[in-house]
């Protein structure tokens, strides 16, 4: 099969922080591609460097602290690591938007959820007229299903609940049609009812307006429900990618099988013993990372040649399923 | 074999006042919980689920006898706990702990973890100061912290281990019931698993009871004998692990469990989807509390309110699609 050329290619990507405490390597050479029209899940535990990978597509991250390097992050035929400051500004919200976790922080508590909106299609569209950007708003809102959008173009953020705030960021970050939208954690401060309704939303804008989606987020049981492909994180590194089904039907590092498996809502009860299997110890520490694969310390399968160096992304069952671990290396040979 | 319950409560109704308005002199008042019946028996662990704002950490606490002000009553062992104070007080809450969802803002971060276990010893005057010590070494162990922890303060430990420390202070007095609010939302699943096996361990070795209030099904479904289901301060379903996510009845907790993610791609749940958002719980519909986002509402709903039936052997559901039972009003 041809695969059209990616919309997003990150290559290589490495953030580092420099802190009193040392170097923190947050992100370390991560390497993916988001297809046009494809919902791509990023998952990992707090800490994975998850958020940091999003935050550097669109150049958020303050420089310094941070510290990015990398080969590129190519969107379309730009890379957006060679940009200048100008055009990367015409670039997000406009090719690139981004909704975050909590909407309360993310909206202007003292203005109108209207001026908010208005503002944001005014800064890109600078020639539309006043009712144009009046009915393209309120055409926003009635995409994100807000229930009487004239009316709640008047409201304050304090005066939504927090589905319909977060419904509000993401009609601001439709406000430009853009072709990808990142999400991080956007429905973790929601109930379960309402992120239900959030992610169908977003698979359903997804599939009308053919944008590309990056999900990040904690939480397997969303990415199962929504998404094509995942890339799974761990102490900044990529250490598994492929198509959804893949992943959860055949894990090949033992890290997403250890998460899988500690899942309790894919815990299937034994009789007579009640045990969720789980993952020994914890992440190691960004700063003092130990030498060889990140994981080896908390792995059942480790052998020597993990303790000597952290092993390639390598190709593992299927087509466009790679796994970052040295079991795999072996059966090549 | 049918024993008898640890802790009861009949008729639990808590309003909190609010003040609204520009100058907050417009009175208004939260009706946090409308009447809640419920039975822990001992040795089982009975989860209660809902979303946020449907009063179940409140009904926790008041169950903890954290929280004053609330109509109903409460008993424990056979004895009424509603109206304790001072020191009959203080012997309850050796019998009932609590532990946290924030094990960040839950332990004193200028007390060492050794101090923070021990308090509840020294507090109650319990032993020797060599006694407590011990019994400092033999709950650490139980909870699978190191002794040298002892040492440490709070921020130098990860959240699960803080778990464990608020969880070794919940068991420094022996207590019979804990009651469990949240208590692993805030970790990372990888450490959950680890401190929800450590539950079940420490329930089979003390044989305790557990109230655990959680938003996730998927781990109340793992850790629960029974579970409730609460939505705006009412039980709306009370069953056997087993009935309520094999046979929910009531629509909420048919909603609640297909809203509520499956880690499997292949597993597609059947869409139960509710319109809008859960109501103010200043100004309470009328009738059933949910009928304004229940997509199978009749007629009465509207008006009258259902009676918690027990409509097969332990299976408690409140819905006029099963019964025509009407809540006597108190």
């Amino acid at each position: 099969m041809q695969r059209e050329k990616p919309l997003l290619k990150i290559d290589g990507l490495t953030v580092t922080f420099d802190t009193s405490e040392g170097v923190v390597h947050a992100v370390d050479d991560v390497s993916f591609e988001i297809d046009r029209g494809e919902i791509v899940g990023l998952v990992g535990e707090s800490g994975c460097g998850k958020s940091v990978t999003a935050l550097s597509i669109l150049r958020l991250l303050p420089v310094p602290p941070a510290r990015i390097s990398g080969r590129s992050i190519r969107f379309k035929d730009r890379d957006l690591l060679q940009l200048s400051e100008d055009e990367m500004r015409t670039l997000r919200g406009r090719s690139i938007s981004m909704v975050f976790q909590d909407p309360m922080t993310s909206l202007n508590p003292v203005f109108k959820i209207g001026f908010q909106i208005r503002e944001m299609i005014q800064t890109h569209f600078p020639d539309m007229d006043k009712t144009a950007v009046e009915e393209r708003a309120i055409e926003l809102l009635r995409r994100v299903r807000i229930p009487s959008p004239e009316s709640r173009m008047a409201a304050y953020p304090h005066q939504l609940s927090g589905g319909l705030r977060q419904r509000v960021m993401i009609a601001m970050a439709l406000a430009c049609d853009p072709e990808l939208m990142i999400a991080d954690e956007p429905t973790t401060a929601l109930d379960v009812t309402i992120q239900a309704q959030i992610l169908e939303l977003v698979q359903e804008l997804q599939n009308d307006l053919g944008m590309s989606v990056l999900l990040i987020t904690h939480d397997l049981g969303i990415v199962a429900q929504t998404t094509q492909r995942i890339v799974v994180m761990y102490a900044g590194k990529v250490v598994e990618r492929a198509e959804t089904a893949a992943i959860f039907k055949s894990p090949c590092h033992p890290y997403t099988q250890g998460l899988l498996r500690s899942l309790p809502g894919r815990y299937v009860e034994i009789e007579g013993k009640r045990t969720l299997p789980s993952i020994p110890g914890m992440v190691p520490s960004l700063i003092e990372l130990p030498r060889g694969c990140s994981f080896r310390d908390r792995c059942d399968q480790a052998f020597e040649r993990c303790e000597q160096a952290m092993p390639p992304l390598m190709p593992c069952g299927e087509a466009d399923h790679f796994v970052r671990c040295w079991r795999y290396a072996e059966k090549e040979h | 074999m049918e024993s008898s319950p640890l802790m009861t409560a009949e008729g639990i109704y808590k309003d909190y006042p609010v003040s609204r308005g520009l100058l907050g002199t417009k009175a208004a008042v939260v009706h946090a919980l409308n009447g809640i019946d419920l039975e822990i028996k001992r040795g089982e662990t009975l989860g209660l689920v809902g979303e946020s704002g449907c009063g179940k950490s409140t009904l926790g606490r008041i169950l903890a006898r954290l929280e004053n002000g609330f109509k109903g009553s409460v008993t424990f062992e056979g004895a009424d706990v509603t109206t304790l104070r001072g020191e009959t007080l203080r012997a309850f809450r050796r019998k009932v702990q609590v532990v946290f969802q924030d094990p960040f803002s839950s332990l004193n971060p200028r007390m060492k973890v050794g101090s923070i276990i021990r308090e509840p010893l020294d507090v109650h005057g319990i032993g020797t100061p060599a006694e407590r010590q011990e019994r400092l070494g033999e709950l650490m162990n139980l909870v699978g912290l190191q002794a040298d922890h002892a040492k440490r303060y709070p921020h130098e430990f990860s959240g699960g281990q803080r778990q464990r420390v608020g969880l070794a202070r919940a068991l420094a007095l022996n207590p019979a019931l804990i009651i469990c609010d949240e208590p692993v939302s805030a970790l990372d699943v990888s450490i959950q698993a680890q401190v929800l096996n450590l539950f079940l361990e420490l329930q089979e070795k003390l044989g305790l009871t557990y109230l655990f209030i959680s938003h996730d099904l998927h781990v109340v479904q793992f850790i629960s004998d029974r579970v409730a289901v609460m939505y705006l301060g009412k039980i709306v379903e009370l069953a056997s692990k087993r009935d309520l996510y094999h046979s929910p009845l009531s629509p909420y907790t048919k909603a609640l469990l297909a809203a509520s993610p499956v880690p499997d791609p292949e597993k597609k749940r059947p869409v139960v989807r509710l319109e809008g958002d859960m109501p103010d719980p200043i100004n309470l519909p009328s009738g059933c509390l949910f009928h304004p986002r229940c997509p199978f509402k009749k007629e009465i709903c509207q008006t009258s309110s259902p009676a918690l039936t027990e409509l097969e052997p332990g299976h408690y559901v409140r819905c006029f699609l099963h019964s025509d039972a009407v809540e006597t009003e108190m």
